[in-house]
């Protein structure tokens, strides 16, 4: 049973300049209770790619996809209305900045009250024993005092668990956390990536965490999808990934994250890719990792394909990394 | 948020003390000899004018004659008018019912189309209706009200015939003047004409208040499609709509809600535009209000009924600045303390 299932999934937004694709043919599935991780810089397309999925899109953006299937429901073949409807009842997203993803002007007790409405509970009274139930599960203390308070009220790490709660109150199958804690303080970061992957096992809720810290992936995914620019460059198990990625992003990815115990040497710097992510409307000819990349060759100005390679997963490389080259790339 | 009424009630009587003291020293100077305004042609030297002089307190310092002037605008003694030696204060009350009564209905007027318009604008952005809304607004802001509303008499009232074209009721009704508000006083005399009279001063309320309403509309219209522009692009529209809600609640309630916070402000700045605007709107439609009043005042030289109308004037835009602060506090929950 699939919970996602993406083919070719694109997204064009309309520029002065013409056309620009924010997404190119993404594909992806994952399975119900799955945790799959998105990583990827700023830019990447990991926030559009939720956007899309949630049809969540500014109006004037294009959506083609040759299949998008959630909980077994082909997305494509719905009217924007029944879309729209089956997509709140089935999946939820919580986003980067809590304080500024709920409504300042209203209590945090109606906008869950609101949320348990629209999912069928009609009674106010319901409504409300509902609400203190998603506040208990969600760990927070004081529920009746907190339905009457407003957001600013709250800490940010207090206003990220009211959306969790606001997000599981529908049950939903799938649940997009888009860098829930970059926002947060670390010790706060912790608790709510633990509270997620609870609520993952408790009620085989399918979770999505979007983020650019390949640390926090480590702990908490089964399989991670590494964009870039748009693109899916590798996808594949976690383990796999950790161990010995393929793809020289995914490698750089992995080399920039600061070890603890590990000594860095006086003006030795942490290694990063040269340049930065190239303009969505100015991307190269070829591999788009091309001018940064340390293995570029002649041949990467052909554009790659996303191949599998057996016993790991997809990589988007003309010039794969080879399970015993690991060490290799990291000394610049 | 008794702290911020007692913030509110230091502001309101600081503004106070400041518009008296402007007022004293604006009367102080007025040309002419004060006794001959006041009492006519005496010579001075004479007994006759040393008299009137110390009556008016003139002997005194200014500080003392200031903190009388004080004592009597706080017993409610404006003085008298000098061409009908009533009251000020109660010539200036029998004529402002007709005045609130216009502006209500003007702001009422700006208030629902100003807010729909830019609602409207802001939703179909960057579309024809959009552009509609603000060139439109932009006309409504530049044009001079006097001419304005002498072109809809011209068209309404001339051409067309559909409303009158000035006072607030037909002469054919006979109207007792019990709250000084006509839509209220030809409902209280109810069984005498049945609905005719309330009907007839509706008409003739129309025209004026959509006059009037014409600047303060096209503000609220330019200003709620920027503060809705700005609130649905906010992080929070998004989460109502991946909850599911409907389009129409996110429009009317969840972004409406917020944009009302800016809009709240500018109904304060708006209130004395408003008055600024009926002095010439009631010129135009003879509509016997305050500003109307004022008017004729200042023909006649009347001078202490132009400076008691001009310091109640001003008194009511500080009280309706200080009732819209409250009510900024009240809507804004970010303005109260957290508990």
């Amino acid at each position: 049973m699939k919970l996602l299932h993406i083919e070719n999934l694109s997204v064009e937004f309309p520029t002065h300049k013409g056309p620009v694709t924010v997404l190119d043919k993404v594909s992806l599935r994952m399975e119900r209770g799955e945790v799959l991780g998105i990583v990827g810089e700023s830019g990447s397309g990991k926030s559009m790619l939720a956007l899309a999925i949630m049809g969540l899109l500014a109006p004037n953006a294009s959506l083609k996809a040759d299949y998008l299937s959630l909980n077994n429901q082909d997305l494509m073949k719905l009217t924007e209305e029944q879309r729209k409807l089956f997509v709140a009842q089935n999946a939820s997203i919580i986003f980067q900045e809590p304080q500024t993803s709920m409504n300042p002007c209203f209590t945090i007790g109606r906008q869950l009250m609101e949320t348990i409405e629209l999912h069928g509970i009609r009674r106010p009274k319901k409504q409300k024993q509902r609400a203190r139930e998603l506040l208990d599960a969600v760990g927070i203390n004081e529920p009746e005092l907190r339905l009457k308070q407003y957001p600013h009220q709250l800490s940010g790490g207090m206003n990220q668990r009211v959306m969790i709660a606001m997000a599981i109150a529908a049950e939903p199958k799938l649940l997009i956390a888009d860098e829930p804690t970059t926002a947060l303080d670390v010790t706060i970061q912790s608790q709510i990536i633990e509270l997620l992957l609870e609520l993952n096992r408790s009620r085989e809720m399918g979770l999505m965490l979007i983020t650019h810290d390949f640390a926090l992936m480590s702990e908490s995914t089964q399989r991670v999808c590494v964009m870039y620019s748009g693109q899916i460059m590798e996808n594949a198990p976690t383990e796999s990934i950790l161990e010995n990625p393929r793809h020289p992003y995914s490698r750089a990815l992995l080399d920039s994250i600061p070890h603890i115990g590990e000594r860095h040497h006086m003006g030795q710097r942490l290694y990063s890719l040269k340049g930065t992510i190239p303009a969505i409307d100015h991307l190269p000819v070829g591999c788009r990792l091309g001018p940064r990349c340390p293995k570029a060759a002649k041949e990467c100005v052909k554009p790659p394909r996303l191949e599998k390679i057996d016993q790991h997963g997809l990589v988007r490389c003309h010039f794969p990394l080879e399970k015993e080259n690991q060490s290799e790339g990291s000394s610049q | 948020m008794i702290k911020i009424l007692l913030k509110q009630l230091t502001i309101l009587i600081l503004s106070f003390t400041g518009i008296t003291i402007i007022f004293f020293s604006l009367a102080q100077l007025v040309p002419g000899d004060p006794v001959i305004l006041h009492y006519g042609n005496l010579t001075p030297g004479t007994e006759q004018y040393e008299n009137a002089y110390q009556e008016l307190g003139l002997d005194e310092s200014l500080v003392r004659q200031y903190l009388i002037f004080i004592k009597d605008v706080l017993q409610g003694d404006l003085g008298r008018s000098t061409v009908t030696n009533h009251s000020v204060l109660e010539e200036f009350f029998t004529f402002f019912p007709a005045t609130i009564e216009l502006s209500l209905f003007a702001i009422l007027i700006a208030l629902v189309f100003g807010v729909g318009a830019g609602v409207l604008a802001a939703v179909n952005k960057n579309t024809w209706i959009d552009n509609l809304v603000i060139s439109s607004s932009l006309i409504g802001y530049s044009m001079p009200i006097f001419w304005w509303g002498m072109l809809l008499i011209l068209l309404f009232s001339l051409n067309l015939g559909l409303t009158p074209v000035a006072g607030r009721i037909s002469f054919v009704f006979d109207i007792e003047p019990v709250t000084g508000f006509m839509l209220i006083d030809t409902l209280l005399a109810y069984p005498k004409y049945e609905f005719a009279a309330f009907y007839d001063a509706l008409l003739h309320l129309i025209l004026p208040s959509v006059v009037l309403a014409t600047v303060p509309l096209a503000v609220i219209a330019r200003m709620t499609r920027s503060a809705m522009i700005e609130v649905l692009s906010a992080d929070y529209i998004l989460t109502a709509k991946a909850k599911g809600v409907s389009n129409f609640k996110i429009i009317w309630v969840h972004a409406l809600r917020n944009a009302l916070i800016p809009l709240v402000t500018v109904l304060g700045l708006q209130s004395s535009v408003l008055l600024t605007g009926a002095i010439l709107t009631e010129t135009i439609f003879a509509w016997p209000g305050v500003g109307k009043w004022m008017v004729e005042a200042i023909f006649r030289r009347d001078y202490p009924s132009i400076q008691g109308g001009v310091l109640l004037i001003a008194v009511f835009v500080i009280l309706i600045n200080a009732t819209v602060d409250l009510l900024y506090a009240a809507i804004n929950p970010r303005m109260r303390r957290p508990e």
